[in-house]
C-alpha cells in the first residue's frame, strides 16, 4: 500500500482492536468491573487536585468527627478534614508506590530473566536463578517493615538525589518483586528460545540482543502483564500495611493505611466512617486489580492463538 | 446378504463457533460388513476423524451429533445414553489413535492398563485370568517376553511398540470392530509397515472388522476392501478399493491420486527439475 | 565421462561427528556415567552449485542435526563443515555475515517458524533490514517477495495464525528469499501439510530454484518424494550416510540393506494389496500341503 494509506490502515487497526476490547468487555462483566475500578482509582490519583472538594491536609477542628452529610459526603476525621478528599488524595500514595514498584520489578525481573534464559544450560543461569530463589524466600511485608524500621523514616540523600520514605518503600518492594517476574520471564524465554522462529532469525544473521528483545520478550508479555496487575494489588496492601504502622507515608500526607491507623481509636466509639471508607478504598482497589488481572489472563491466554488483545 | 456390522446413515456432527454452528460432518453414510476392512481417506478438515469419533460417541464437547443414525448390529448408538455406550466401547467397538504416547497413561504400567481394561468389561474375571489375557494379547501383537513386559511403563517402549500395545488394549475384550484413526501417521515408514502387517494378521486370525482412517491413499489401498473418500464433511466417492484406486471418478479423488509421489515412473515436474541442472554431471 | 569442469562445491561435510550428552540426572553426572548420543557419525556429503540433493532419513537418523550443522545453528565436534571452502566453525565477522546471507533454511513446522506476535509484513521487513535494504524500499520489496511465492501483498497485515498452513510455508520461503540466498536447506518443508498442498509447495521450490538459480538440500523422510525432485539422493541412518547416488540407482539397485528395508516398507497401494493376497494364498496352500 502507498505511504499515504499507512496511517489510515494503522487507525483502522486500532479501531478494530478497540472494538474487540469493547465486545470482550460486554461478554465478561468481571473484567469490565475490574477495569472500571482501576480506571477510577487511577483517575482519582491523577486528578486529585481537581476533584477533591476540600484540602486534605488543612486542619479544621471545628468540623471534627462529623458523620457523612451533604456537606462532607464521607464525613470528617479527628482533625476536621474531609474524608472523601483524603481518600481521593490517598489514591496517589497507594498507586504511586504500587505502580512504580511494579515498574521497577518488571524492568529488573525481565532483564534478569532474559539474561538467565540467554545463558540457559550454563552455570551462570544456575547462579542467577538460585540467587533469585534466595531473594524470593524473603517475606515481603515483614522485610518492608523491618528495613524501614531499621533505616528510619527520614529522607536519605545520596549524591544529588533525595529519597523520601515513599521512595525507599517503593524501591524495596520493587526489588522484592523481581524474583517472581524474573522466574516467569526465564521460564517462558527458555521455551521460546528453542522455537523455530528464533532459529530462523539466527539463520538470518540477527544479533542475540535483537532476538532476545525483539522476538522472545514480546512472547513473554502475556503472563508478565497478568502477574504485574496482581502485584499492583499486593503493593497496595503492602503500602497500606506499612503506613498503618507508621513506617510508610508520613503524616500529614494522606494515605489509606495511615487513615486506618488514625481510625484505630474510633472504631468502637461510633465514628464508623473513619475506618470504613479508607478500608473500602483499599479493598475495592485490590479487587479491581485482581479482576483485571484475571480477565487479562483469559484474554491473553496463548491457547487462544496469540490472544486477541495483542493482535 | 449378511447383516451389516456398522451402518452409518446421514451422519451430521456440528461444532459451535463464534456466531452459530459449523457442520464438520454433513450427511455422511458408510458401512462395514463383518470381516471387512473399510478405509476412509481424506485430508485435514475432511471430517474423517470426527466421523470415527462420532461412532464411538467420543466427539469432544461442545461438539455434538446433530443428525443421522449409527446402527451397530441393528442398535442406534446415537440414541444410547452414556451408561449404555460404555458397555459398547472397548467391548464391541474399539479404537486406536494416532499418537500412542498420549493415548497410554504414562503413570501406569501397561500390565495395569491391560488388566483394568479386561476387568472393566468382565468384572467377574479374576486378576489371574485378566493377567493371562493381558499376556495372551501382548503376544498376539508381537511383543516378545510379554510376561516380563507387563511391568513396563509406556515411556520405556519405542513408538512402534507403543502402538502395538495400544492395539493390544483395543483387542483385549474381543471387539468385533476396530477403528484405527491415523494409527501409523506418527511412525517411521519401516515401523508403519510392521503395524499395518499386524493389523492385516489380526484381521485374518480374529475375524476382526477394521475401519481404517488415513490421509494416505496408498496405505489404505494396501489393506482395505472398500474405500470412502471424504472432503469438507462429505463423502465424495466410495467403492471397491480397486475401482477407487485405478479408476477414480471424482476430481478430488483423482487429485489425491496424482499428488502422491510414487517410486515407479518419472513425474512431469521432476523432469523439469533435472533439465535445468546446468553442468551437473550425473 | 565428460570433460566438463564440475560446478563449485558449496556445502561440504567432511567426516563430521556430533555427539549429544543425554541428561541422566545428578547422580550419574557426579559418578561420571554419561550417555552419549552420536547424532552424526563420520558424515561426509558434498553439495555442488545447482544441485538438488535429497537427504532421506527417518526419526533418529541425524538428518535434523545435519540440517542444523549445515546452517551453523550448531557446530560439529570433529571433522569439518565447509561452505565455499570456509570452515563454518571458525568463521567470524564478515565471513560469517556473508554465510548468513548465502544460506537460508525452510523449517518443517509452519506453526512455529514464524513469530506468532509479528505480522507477515514485519517479519519480511526485519529480514530485508538484515539484507541491508534501505527502509524506504522495504515495503515494495516485501510485496515483490510475497508475489514471488504466489501470495498477495495484502497479506502483510496478517498474523501467522490468520493464515493457512500452506500460506505460512510460503511466507517462510519468502522470508528466506529476502536475503537473496544462493543455497536453501529445506528441513521437511512439506511434512506438516496436506498432500494436495505438498505438491504446490514442492512446485514452488523447484520453480524458484530454476528462476533464481538456487541450490537445494532437501531433507525428508519420504523417499519417493525425494527421488522425484532430486538430482542426487543420500540415505541417512543412525548418524551415517549409508547410500548415495542418482535417484534411479538408489531406487532400482540399492546397495545398503537399510535402503532396501526402506523401499520395502513404502506402501504400494493396489500392488501391495495384491502382493499381500498372493503371499497369504501361498502360505495357506503350503499349510494345506503340509497337512496332507
Amino acid at each position: 500500500m502507498s505511504v499515504a494509506e499507512r496511517p489510515l490502515a494503522e487507525a483502522s487497526r486500532v479501531m478494530a482492536a478497540l472494538q474487540r476490547i469493547w465486545q470482550g468487555a460486554r461478554l465478561n462483566w468481571a473484567t469490565t468491573t475490574g477495569a472500571v475500578i482501576v480506571l477510577v482509582a487511577i483517575g482519582a490519583a491523577i486528578f486529585a487536585p481537581l476533584i477533591a472538594p476540600y484540602d486534605p491536609i488543612e486542619v479544621a477542628i471545628e468540623n471534627k468527627l462529623l458523620p457523612p452529610s451533604a456537606e462532607f459526603w464521607l464525613g470528617t476525621d479527628h482533625g476536621g478534614r474531609d474524608i472523601l478528599s483524603r481518600v481521593i488524595w490517598g489514591a496517589r500514595a497507594s498507586l504511586t508506590v504500587s505502580l512504580l514498584a511494579v515498574a521497577i520489578g518488571v524492568t529488573g525481573g525481565v532483564l534478569i530473566g532474559l539474561f538467565a534464559a540467554y545463558h540457559s544450560g550454563s552455570w551462570v543461569e544456575q547462579i542467577v536463578m538460585r540467587a533469585i530463589d534466595a531473594i524470593a524466600s524473603i517475606p515481603l511485608l515483614i522485610w518492608a517493615i523491618a528495613i524501614i524500621g531499621i533505616v528510619g523514616v527520614d529522607s536519605v540523600d545520596i549524591g544529588p538525589f533525595t529519597f523520601t520514605n515513599v521512595h525507599k518503600l517503593l524501591i524495596l518492594i520493587g526489588l522484592l518483586y523481581m524474583p517472581t517476574l524474573a522466574r516467569i520471564t526465564h521460564a517462558v524465554a527458555q521455551v521460546e528460545m528453542t522455537s523455530d522462529y528464533v532459529k530462523a532469525r539466527r539463520v538470518q544473521g540477527a544479533g542475540n540482543l535483537a532476538i532476545m528483545f525483539g522476538d522472545v520478550l514480546p512472547n513473554c508479555l502475556s503472563p508478565l502483564i497478568v502477574q504485574a496487575t496482581l502485584l499492583v494489588a499486593i503493593g497496595i496492601v503492602v503500602e497500606a500495611s506499612v503506613s498503618f504502622v507508621g513506617l510508610g507515608v508520613q503524616p500529614p500526607t494522606p494515605s489509606w493505611g495511615s487513615m486506618l491507623a488514625d481510625a484505630r481509636n474510633y472504631v468502637f466509639s461510633g465514628e464508623w466512617w473513619m475506618p470504613v471508607f479508607p478500608g473500602a478504598a483499599i479493598s475495592l482497589t485490590v479487587i479491581g486489580f485482581n479482576l483485571l488481572g484475571d480477565g487479562l489472563r483469559d484474554v491473553l491466554d496463548p491457547r487462544r492463538s496469540t490472544g486477541r488483545l495483542l493482535t | 446378504m449378511t447383516a451389516l456390522l456398522l451402518d452409518v446413515r446421514d451422519l451430521r456432527v456440528s461444532f459451535p463457533v463464534a456466531n452459530g454452528m459449523t457442520e464438520a460432518v454433513r450427511g455422511v453414510s458408510f458401512s462395514v460388513a463383518p470381516g471387512e476392512a473399510i478405509g476412509i481417506v481424506g485430508e485435514s478438515g475432511s471430517g474423517k476423524s470426527v466421523s470415527a469419533l462420532a461412532v464411538m460417541r467420543l466427539v469432544a464437547q461442545p461438539g455434538r451429533i446433530t443428525g443421522g443414525e449409527i446402527l451397530f448390529e441393528g442398535r442406534d448408538l446415537a440414541a444410547l445414553d452414556e451408561k449404555a455406550m460404555r458397555t459398547v466401547r472397548g467391548r464391541h467397538i474399539s479404537m486406536v489413535f494416532q499418537d500412542p504416547l498420549s493415548s497410554l497413561n504414562p503413570a501406569f504400567t501397561i500390565g495395569q492398563q491391560l488388566v483394568d481394561t479386561v476387568r472393566a468389561h468382565r468384572p467377574a474375571a479374576t486378576r489371574e485370568a485378566a493377567r493371562d489375557r493381558a499376556v495372551e494379547v501382548l503376544e498376539l501383537v508381537g511383543i516378545t517376553e510379554a510376561g516380563r513386559r507387563l511391568t513396563s511403563y509406556p515411556h520405556e517402549f519405542s513408538g512402534g511398540m507403543r502402538q502395538r500395545v495400544m492395539i493390544a488394549l483395543a483387542i483385549a475384550c474381543e471387539p468385533k470392530l476396530l477403528i484405527a484413526d491415523e494409527p501409523t501417521t506418527a511412525l517411521d515408514v519401516t515401523i508403519q509397515a510392521q503395524v499395518v502387517a499386524l493389523l492385516w494378521q489380526l484381521r485374518e486370525k480374529l475375524g476382526l472388522s477394521v475401519l481404517f482412517i488415513s490421509h494416505n491413499l496408498d496405505l489404505v489401498a494396501e489393506i482395505c476392501d472398500r474405500v470412502y473418500v471424504m472432503h469438507t464433511g462429505n463423502v465424495v466417492e466410495h467403492g471397491d478399493v480397486e475401482d477407487i484406486f485405478l479408476r477414480p471418478q471424482h476430481s478430488y479423488t483423482r487429485m489425491l491420486q496424482n499428488c502422491i509421489p510414487r517410486i515407479e515412473g518419472v513425474e512431469p515436474w521432476s523432469a523439469a527439475a533435472r533439465s535445468s541442472t546446468g553442468e551437473v554431471a550425473p | 565421462m565428460t570433460s566438463q569442469r564440475k560446478p563449485e562445491i558449496l556445502l561440504e561435510f567432511v567426516k563430521a561427528r556430533k555427539e549429544f550428552l543425554l541428561d541422566d540426572g545428578l547422580i550419574n553426572r557426579l559418578t561420571g556415567k554419561r550417555r552419549l548420543l552420536r547424532a552424526l557419525d563420520d558424515v561426509s556429503l558434498t553439495v555442488r552449485r545447482g544441485e538438488i540433493v535429497g537427504l532421506v532419513g527417518e526419526s533418529g537418523s541425524g538428518k535434523s542435526t545435519l540440517a542444523q550443522a549445515a546452517v551453523r545453528l550448531l557446530t560439529v565436534d570433529e571433522g569439518y563443515v565447509n561452505y565455499r571452502g570456509e570452515n563454518l566453525a571458525s568463521a567470524r565477522g564478515g565471513a560469517l555475515k556473508d554465510f548468513r546471507r548465502s544460506v537460508q533454511m525452510v523449517f518443517q513446522d509452519t506453526g512455529s517458524s514464524l513469530n506468532p506476535r509479528k505480522t507477515v509484513g514485519r517479519a519480511l521487513d526485519e529480514s530485508l533490514a538484515l539484507r541491508g535494504l534501505a527502509r524506504a524500499r522495504r515495503a515494495e520489496r516485501s510485496n515483490e517477495l510475497l508475489n514471488l511465492v504466489g501470495l498477495e501483498g495484502a497479506l502483510q497485515q496478517r498474523y501467522p495464525h490468520q493464515l493457512s498452513g500452506g500460506q505460512r510455508q510460503r511466507v517462510a520461503i519468502a522470508r528466506c528469499l529476502a536475503l537473496e540466498p544462493e543455497f536453501l536447506v529445506a528441513d521437511e518443508p512439506v511434512a506438516s501439510l496436506d498432500v494436495s498442498l505438498q505438491s504446490q509447495i514442492i512446485r514452488l521450490l523447484l520453480n524458484l530454484r530454476n528462476e533464481l538459480g538456487l541450490t537445494l538440500l532437501f531433507i525428508s523422510h519420504d523417499l519417493a518424494l525425494v527421488s522425484h525432485i532430486s538430482t542426487r539422493v543420500a540415505v541417512m541412518h543412525a548418524g551415517r550416510i549409508v547410500e548415495e547416488g542418482p535417484p534411479e540407482t538408489v531406487l532400482r539397485s540399492p546397495s545398503d540393506p537399510y535402503t532396501r528395508a526402506l523401499l520395502a516398507a513404502i506402501p504400494k497401494g493396489i500392488k501391495g494389496r495384491r502382493a499381500r493376497r498372493e503371499s497369504a494364498l501361498l502360505s495357506a496352500s503350503a499349510h494345506k500341503e503340509a497337512a496332507e
